[in-house]
C-alpha cells in the first residue's frame, strides 16, 4: 500500500502527463429563419438539468444543444436575459446563471419561459403564436404542479395547438429500440442522468409506473466529489480546480470499475514504488527528470499510441498524471553588478556576525580570567591572613579550600579549552566532513538527512508529550519540573539553616522550575542546527542540484497524481455512502427491482437491459451493469445490456421519432397529444398517457 | 481664449456621446437581448402567476414545497409518485474505504473517527493533519462533527 506521503509527493516518476483540456469558448446559438417550411412539423425540446435539445421533428439531430442556464443582469434599465451558449465563461459567474432545475424537477418557471423564448426565437418562429405542436421531456413521475405550469406557459403565452409530454429515459429506448410499431418492448431502461439516475422497467402493455425507482446521483455528484477530492488533496490547486476542469477530469479520467475492491487492489499494486526505488528520493527525481526529457523526444510517437490504448480501454488499472495549465513565473535576469553586490553585502554580513561572536567569546575569557585571578589572590593570602581568606571563600560561595582548587581547575581547564581545543575539534570534524563528502556526496547527505529526520522525530515526539495533557503526573513536562526542583533543593541543602520561604521572591523558583530546556534538549537542538548548517553548505556544493528551479520543477508542481480516484469518483452510484448517503446503490436498487418482478417478467426484461443518459457516458459503465445484473440474476436467465447510440441527444431524437410516427392530429389510441380543448376542459396539469410517458394523476375532489 | 472652456465641456460631452454610443453598440453586438425585446409568438402582458411576488421579486416553490402541495398522500397507497419512486434506504452493511487514499480501510481512528488502511496513513492523520483537515475529509462522507 502506498502511504499518502508517497500519493502527494512521489509516483509521478516514469508515467506519462495528460493534460486537462478545457473546451473552448462555444460560439453563440445559431439563428435560424427557415421556420416557414416546417409548418406541420412538431418542435421537439428535450430539457434536461444539464443541458437542452432542440429542433424539428422532422429532421434526424437537433439544431440546439446548449446548456440549460439562463443568466439575467441589469444592463440598463431593461432586464437582459442571457441563455444557454450566449452565456461565456465570465457571465456565468458574473450574471449569476441559473438553472430552472432542482434536482431533476423545474420549479423555476420565468427561467423555463426564458429557456423557451429563446428557442422559439432562434428557431425562427415568426407569427402571433407558434402554430406547431410541442413534444417536451420531463421526469418520471413529474409533479403535477410542474406539469400544469408549463402548459400554462405553452397554451397560453404562445398559444401552442397541442403538447405531449414524456419520459427522456424512454423516448431514447423508442429510438434505440422500439421506434417499429411491431417491435417488442418488454426491457430494462437505466436511465443516468445529470442529477438523477432511474430505474424504468417496461413490459409490452407499456411501462410499469409502480415500479419506478429514482436514485438521487448522477453526473453533477461525480463532478462535485472530483472537486473536492482534488481539493482536499492539493489544497494549493483550490482556486485552480474550477467545476470545468472537474467535469472534464471526470469525463476523461475516470472510469467504471467492473469489480471494484479487486480493482482497488490493482491499484495498490501499481502505484506502490518498489522499495529499491525508496531510497533516494533525489536521485529518483533526477531520473524521473531525465525520462521526462526523454519523454518529451518521443512525445507524437507516445500520444498516439497513448490514444489507441484508450479507445482500447487498456490503459485502466494505471494511475494517472495531469498537468494543469499553469503559467511559468517570469525569469528574473541577475546582472552580474547585482549578484556581486549581493554576495558582497552576505560576506560583509558573515564578517560581522563572526566578528561579534568573536568579541562574545572573549569577554566571556577575559571574565574567566579575571576569576582565576581572583581566586589566585585568595590562595595567596591563605598563607598571611587565614581569618581574611575564610571569610573571602565565603564571600565567593565556597565551602574550603578544597572546593577553591577544584573551581580553579575547572577555570583553567576552560581556557586552555576555549583556547585552542573548541577550534581544534571543530576544525577536525569540518575536514573529516570535507573529506567524506569528496569521496561520497550522495552518501553523505543522506546520512545526515537521516540524523536529522530521528532528531527532529525525537524533538517532536517529546513536544507532544509534553503538549498532551492526559496522563496526571507522569507526563514528561511534570517529571521535567519535579527534576529541576528537587534538583534546586538539593544544591540548597549545603545551607544548615531552612529560611525558605522568609523572602517573597524565594517562590519565583517554582516559576522558573522547568520552563528552561533541559541541556539534553539543549544538545539535541545544537546537533539539529549543526546539521542543517552541513546540509546546507554541501547540498549547495552538491554537483547535481544545480538546475532546482528549472521552469521544469514549476511545472511539476502544478500535476496532479490521479490514482484511485479514477475509480472511486464514478463508483459513488453504486455505493452512495461514499458521499454519506444513506439510499440503495444502483445495484441494490436493480436488486429490489427485480425482486419485486414475477418471474416470467424477469426473464423477458433481463433479454433487453437499455442503459442510456449523460452520466453513462463514463467509461465501462455498461460493463459494470452487465456484472451487476449478471450477479443478481439466476444464470439460466439470458442477458443483453445495450448503450444508445448517442447518450446526448437519443432522447431527443426519440421523441422526434415518436412525433412523426403519431401526428397529433391522427385520432388513434397511442395519441399521447394534448391539445387546447383538453387543456381547458380536463384541467391545466392533464396529462394524456401514452406508451412512453407518465402516469396521470388525477385528482377526485 | 474665451471659447477654450466651452471646447472643453464639449469635449467632455463627446466623451459622455461615445460611452454611450459603445453601450448601444454592446446592446447590438448581443443579439439575445435585442430579441427578448421583440418576441413576436408571445401574448403580450401574459405572466405566470402561479407564484409569490414581493415587490419587484418573484418567489417559486421549491421542490420540497411543490411536493408538499402535491399532498400525496390523497392518493391510493401504490400510486407511483415523485416521492413514492425515490430509492429505499440501503439495507446492506455500507463498505468502509480510507477517507485519505480510497483503499478498504479496516481501521477507525477512535480519536478523529477518520477511517484508514495502514499505519501509514495513521501517522499522517495525526501528524500532518490538523482539526480542519480532519473534518474535510470526513465532510466528504457527511460525517463531520455537528455544532449543536
Amino acid at each position: 500500500m502506498t502511504s499518502p506521503d508517497d500519493l502527494i509527493i512521489r509516483g509521478f516518476n516514469n508515467m506519462t502527463v495528460h493534460y486537462l483540456e478545457e473546451e473552448g469558448e462555444k460560439s453563440d446559438d445559431p439563428i435560424f429563419s427557415d421556420a416557414k417550411s416546417f409548418k406541420d412539423s412538431a418542435i421537439v425540446v428535450d430539457m434536461g438539468s444539464h443541458s437542452t435539445r432542440a429542433g424539428w421533428s422532422k429532421e434526424e439531430l437537433p439544431r440546439l444543444h446548449f446548456p440549460t442556464l439562463v443568466g439575467r443582469g441589469r444592463a440598463t434599465k431593461d432586464v437582459l436575459t442571457v441563455v444557454g451558449n450566449d452565456l461565456k465563461k465570465g457571465d456565468i459567474s458574473k450574471l449569476a446563471a441559473k438553472s430552472p432545475f432542482e434536482e431533476n424537477v423545474v420549479y423555476h418557471f420565468d427561467l423555463q419561459e426564458a429557456i423557451m423564448d429563446h428557442i422559439f426565437s432562434r428557431l425562427g418562429c415568426e407569427g402571433d403564436s407558434i402554430i406547431n405542436p410541442v413534444i417536451m421531456s420531463e421526469s418520471a413521475c413529474n409533479p403535477n404542479h410542474c406539469r400544469k405550469n408549463t402548459s400554462e406557459l405553452l397554451f397560453e403565452c404562445y398559444g401552442v395547438p397541442a403538447v405531449s409530454y414524456g419520459i427522456d429515459g424512454l423516448f431514447s429506448y423508442y429510438a434505440n429500440c422500439i421506434s417499429t410499431p411491431n417491435a417488442n418492448r418488454e426491457g430494462l431502461i437505466i436511465s443516468s442522468g445529470h442529477s438523477s439516475t432511474h430505474i424504468l422497467p417496461m413490459l409490452q402493455s407499456g411501462p410499469v409506473h409502480s415500479k419506478f425507482k429514482r436514485i438521487d446521483i448522477g453526473g453533477y455528484h461525480c463532478t462535485d466529489y472530483a472537486q473536492k477530492l482534488v481539493q482536499i488533496k492539493y489544497p494549493i490547486h483550490r482556486a485552480a480546480m474550477t467545476v470545468e476542469k472537474s467535469q472534464t477530469l471526470k469525463e476523461n479520467h475516470t472510469y467504471l470499475a467492473t469489480n471494484y475492491n479487486e480493482e482497488l487492489f490493482l491499484f495498490s499494486n501499481n502505484s506502490a514504488p518498489k522499495e529499491e526505488e525508496q531510497i533516494d528520493v533525489e536521485e529518483e527525481k533526477e531520473k524521473g527528470e531525465e525520462e521526462k526529457e526523454k519523454g518529451k523526444a518521443e512525445k507524437e510517437k507516445g500520444e498516439e499510441e497513448k490514444e489507441e490504448k484508450e479507445e482500447e480501454g487498456l490503459e485502466r488499472g494505471k494511475a494517472r498524471v495531469i498537468q494543469l495549465p499553469y503559467v511559468a513565473a517570469p525569469v528574473v535576469v541577475v546582472t552580474e553588478e547585482e549578484k556581486k553586490r549581493k554576495h558582497d553585502l552576505k560576506v560583509t554580513q558573515g564578517q560581522r556576525l563572526k566578528e561579534y561572536g568573536e568579541k562574545k567569546r572573549k569577554e566571556k575569557q577575559q571574565v574567566k580570567e579575571q576569576q582565576l585571578e581572583r581566586y589566585n589572590e585568595i590562595l595567596n593570602m591563605r598563607d598571611e591572613d587565614l581569618e581574611q581568606f575564610n571569610e573571602m571563600l565565603l564571600q565567593e560561595n565556597l565551602a574550603d579550600e578544597n572546593a577553591l582548587n577544584k573551581a580553579m581547575e575547572k577555570l583553567k581547564n576552560g581556557l586552555t579549552k576555549s583556547e585552542n581545543n573548541d577550534e581544534e575539534k571543530a576544525q577536525r570534524k569540518k575536514n573529516e566532513m570535507d573529506k567524506r563528502f569528496e569521496e561520497n556526496p550522495t552518501d553523505l547527505i543522506r546520512e545526515l538527512r537521516e540524523k536529522k529526520r530521528i532528531i527532529e522525530e525525537m524533538i517532536e515526539r517529546k513536544a507532544r508529550e509534553n503538549s498532551s495533557t492526559v496522563g496526571g503526573r507522569n507526563t514528561l513536562a511534570k517529571r521535567k519540573r519535579m527534576k529541576a526542583i528537587t534538583g534546586i533543593a538539593f544544591n540548597d541543602a549545603d545551607h544548615d539553616t531552612d529560611d525558605f520561604g522568609m523572602n517573597d521572591d524565594d517562590w519565583d523558583i517554582y516559576l522558573q522550575a522547568g520552563s528552561e530546556p533541559l541541556p539534553e534538549e539543549q544538545e539535541e537542538a545544537a546537533e539539529l542546527v549543526q546539521i542543517d548548517a552541513w546540509l546546507a553548505k554541501y547540498e549547495k556544493k552538491a554537483p547535481k542540484k544545480e538546475n532546482a528551479t528549472t521552469p521544469m520543477s514549476q511545472e511539476l508542481d502544478y500535476q496532479l497524481y490521479i490514482g484511485v480516484e479514477r475509480i472511486r469518483i464514478p463508483e459513488i452510484l453504486f455505493q452512495p455512502n461514499l458521499i454519506g448517503m444513506d439510499f440503495t446503490g444502483l445495484s441494490e436498487a436493480l436488486q429490489n427491482t427485480f425482486s419485486s418482478l414475477t418471474k416470467p417478467q424477469l426473464a423477458d426484461i433481463s433479454k433487453r437491459i437499455f442503459v442510456c443518459g449523460g452520466n453513462s457516458e463514463t467509461k465501462l459503465f455498461r460493463e459494470r451493469i452487465e456484472a451487476e445484473v449478471r450477479a443478481l440474476l439466476p444464470v439460466e436467465y439470458e442477458m443483453n445490456v445495450l448503450k444508445a447510440k448517442n447518450a446526448l441527444k437519443d432522447a431527443w431524437r426519440g421523441a422526434s421519432m415518436w412525433s412523426r410516427n403519431n401526428s397529433w392530429k391522427s385520432r388513434g389510441e397511442n395519441n399521447g397529444w394534448i391539445t387546447k380543448k383538453m387543456y381547458e376542459e380536463l384541467g391545466h396539469d392533464y396529462l394524456k398517457e401514452f406508451m412512453l410517458s407518465n402516469q396521470y394523476l388525477k385528482v377526485y375532489e | 481664449m474665451s471659447r477654450d472652456p466651452t471646447a472643453a465641456s464639449s469635449g467632455e460631452d463627446r466623451q459622455d456621446t461615445m460611452a454611450k454610443g459603445d453601450k448601444a453598440e454592446k446592446a447590438e453586438k448581443n443579439p439575445s437581448s435585442q430579441k427578448s425585446l421583440t418576441l413576436p409568438f408571445k401574448k403580450k402582458g401574459w405572466k405566470n402567476n402561479n407564484c409569490q411576488a414581493r415587490g419587484n421579486q418573484r418567489y417559486w416553490m421549491h421542490l420540497k414545497q411543490i411536493i408538499q402541495a402535491e399532498n400525496y398522500s390523497r392518493f391510493p397507497v401504490d400510486t407511483p409518485t415523485y416521492t413514492s419512486i425515490a430509492a429505499s434506504i440501503s439495507l446492506m452493511p455500507p463498505k468502509k474505504y480510507c477517507d485519505i487514499t480510497g483503499y478498504v480501510a479496516p481501521y477507525t481512528c477512535p480519536k478523529s473517527k477518520l477511517r484508514y488502511c495502514t499505519s501509514e496513513v495513521y501517522q499522517f492523520i495525526h501528524r500532518q493533519l490538523n482539526d480542519e483537515d480532519r473534518n474535510k475529509y470526513l465532510s466528504l462522507r457527511q460525517a463531520q462533527p455537528k455544532i449543536k
